[in-house]
């Protein structure tokens, strides 16, 4: 079948893209100026222990050989010590991953929510007052950088109108023993909606911030792209036919119409991983991307580039979900196996 | 084969001579017609000129120049905005309003130099890539690219930030490594179309060598929308260098970045208010503008075509 090829196509690409981006990973980590052996163990250190060190981490060795070694190691699952937590890195990952992905998850939701419904308003409303009002919040949105909003939104809620929690995953006095690290299924697995509802307030802020901006943008393109649908035959036709313009929208109008969307959102999606770092810096979210932020401050060599590598992990598999997402909406990837009009900007 | 190129040269240049003035101011009042169509646009150019005239001019526009560097005035710090300063003082009594300016300045700064760097490489290794469709170059250059463009930008410019050292410099070299693909991949597209039209397969044809049939045949035809994405680019890159510097991985104090104030800013929320909301509405307002800019040249070039 067509879709199954494209799909291992896909996979076998994303494959290739994780190899060379350890290579990139590790020619950074390795190429920086100074002696990771001693940036670890700092000046004081004496040089015999540095030496030792030096062993231990096979940096004696020629580069593609640590770069084998490093591999292989990261195939087992094993990246190293971190210099900052003292653990391996892979338990820290562990620990602060789930964190970050449910905070893209809800982000996502969001951006899907809004960029369908704002775009179907405002083809609906098309060149009202509505239709303009969420382009002005487009142009703003692409404009406003995700910190920008989330300082903004700390003002707001944390000083002036304080309705909604703005620091960390859970209110202190609460707890919720840990399951899949997902912090609201946990508290639902755990029967204790309280602490699930304190947990999902404690989400609203972040989310938002990672998707207002990206959602705006994707309402517009949602609207285009309807709007040129609306003039199709097929729609004519069955405005012909009688159908309510409710089933005529939502039923034949918006599936075409959301190819272009779910293209840029998975991009946005995507970009809402690196986004992360600082609305997780800002909101003191206990997620990867505060662990990473931390570990470049400190130079944690391990630690950058198991974080770097998970996140491009996380990023290629995405673009390969959305592909697949795609490849349903747009029947000419299905029967085909290629995708029209490739190589737009 | 030189012969000929001078040749074609001069009678070009003898069709275009008579008139070569009255064309050029006629393409740009026709230019400025398409571009001033959206009022939008041409807000976004005055606030571009204004950021660009207060950047080139920021120690003669800003009241206190010297508050943008390790100045100490502890009778007025902290101060609300007021007539004598203007956007308010931070805690050490330097003024705002001032360090914006200068930040400001940092800021484009780095963004013309990225730009400047990125797109020249991008664009020609994309013009390569395209004009040796699926050879092993092509591989080469595209799966790279691809390579660069599998983890989110800001990642990567983070973690290249940070194995160097923190400062404007390497700040730079990060942002420059991972935007180049970007211009490469649309420039690739582009070019292995182009490759095929007629005008370059007659150019082979008169025995042209590779490089001028990349250079003047296939790149001319690619420039537009390279520009186009240049004047769209300048905000994304702002935006990156603004977070990297809100990490503290860009400009270093007492040297101000606009990232870096919202950053100090929000340590003193909510009574410094103005130190941190400010800097924030600095960084948005001038990445409109140049995102306005930015469609306002995409959509000139489109209808001018």
């Amino acid at each position: 079948m067509k879709l199954g090829q494209f799909i291992l196509r896909r996979l076998l690409l994303g494959i290739f893209v994780i190899i060379g981006l350890s290579i990139l990973i590790f020619t950074i980590s390795r190429v920086i100026p100074g002696d990771p052996a001693r940036l670890a163990l700092g000046p004081r250190a004496p040089v015999e222990v540095v030496e030792q060190l030096r062993q231990e981490l096979y940096l004696d060795k020629s580069l593609p050989v640590q770069y084998w070694i490093w591999l292989t190691n990261v195939m087992k699952g094993d990246f190293g010590r971190s210099l900052v937590t003292r653990r391996s890195v892979v338990v820290d990952i562990r620990e602060y991953l789930p964190a970050t992905l449910e905070l893209v998850f809800f982000t996502a939701i969001i951006m899907v929510f809004l960029a369908i419904l704002l775009g179907a308003v405002a083809a609906r409303n098309k060149d009202k007052w509505v239709d303009s009002l969420i382009r002005i919040f487009a142009y703003v949105g692409v404009s406003i950088p995700a910190f920008v909003l989330a300082v903004f939104f700390i003002l707001i809620f944390g000083y002036a109108w304080p309705i909604l929690p703005v620091l960390g995953r859970l209110s202190s006095q609460l707890s919720i023993p840990r399951v899949t690290g997902f912090m609201v299924l946990d508290a639902l697995i755990a029967g204790k909606l309280n602490i699930a509802w304190d947990a999902f307030k404690h989400l609203i802020l972040p989310a938002f911030a990672l998707a207002l901006g990206p959602a705006f943008q994707e309402a517009r393109i949602t609207r285009s792209s309807m709007v040129d649908n609306m003039n199709k035959d097929y729609i004519s036709a069955e405005r012909g036919y009688g159908f309510s313009e409710k089933i005529i929208m939502f039923k034949y109008l918006l599936r075409p119409s959301l190819i272009p969307t779910v293209s840029v959102m998975g991009m946005d999606i995507a970009a809402t991983i690196g986004n992360a770092f600082l609305v997780e810096l800002i909101f003191n979210w206990p997620g990867i991307s505060r662990y990473g932020i931390n570990a470049m401050l400190y130079k944690d060599l391990n630690a950058i580039s198991g974080t770097v590598l998970i996140i491009g992990l996380v990023f290629v598999l995405t673009s390969i979900i959305v592909d697949i997402i795609v490849s349903f909406l747009d029947p000419s990837i299905r029967l085909r196996g290629i995708r029209e009009g490739e190589n737009g900007t | 084969m030189e012969h000929k190129k001078v040749e074609m040269k001069t009678k070009q240049e003898h069709i275009l001579k008579p008139n070569k003035w009255s064309r050029f101011w006629n393409n740009i009042c026709r230019n400025w017609y398409y571009f001033s169509r959206n009022k939008l646009s041409v807000l976004g150019l005055s606030i571009v000129v204004l950021v660009i005239l207060l950047a080139i001019f920021a120690p003669y526009m800003t009241p206190y120049p010297q508050h943008a560097s390790s100045f100490v005035d502890f009778k007025n710090a902290g101060q609300p905005p007021s007539a004598t300063y203007w956007l308010g003082t931070d805690p050490i009594g330097r003024d705002i309003f001032s360090r914006i300016v200068f930040a400001l300045r940092g800021a484009l700064l780095m963004s013309i130099v990225v730009l400047a760097i990125a797109v020249p490489i991008g664009t020609i290794l994309g013009l390569i890539a395209g004009f040796y469709y699926r050879t092993i170059i092509d591989t080469i250059i595209m799966r790279i690219s691809d390579i660069f463009l599998s983890v989110p930008s800001l990642v990567l410019a983070l973690a290249i930030a940070a194995v160097l050292k923190p400062n404007m410099m390497n700040a730079m070299i990060a942002v420059t490594v991972m935007w180049w693909p970007w211009y490469t991949r649309m420039v690739y597209g582009m070019a292995s179309s182009i490759r095929n039209e007629y005008f370059v397969v007659a150019a082979q044809l008169n025995g042209a060598s590779s490089s001028y049939i990349l250079f003047r045949e296939i790149l001319p035809n690619c420039l537009s929308p390279v520009f186009t994405k240049m004047a769209l680019d300048v905000g994304w890159v702002l935006i990156i260098s603004a977070s990297l510097s809100f990490v503290g991985l860009g400009e270093q104090p007492p040297t101000p970045a606009l990232g870096q104030m919202v950053s100090d800013g929000s340590r003193y929320l909510p009574e410094l208010w103005w130190m941190c909301i400010f800097p924030a509405l600095a960084i948005v307002v001038t990445i409109l503008g140049f995102n306005l800019f930015g469609d306002g040249v995409r959509d000139m070039l489109q209808s001018s075509r």
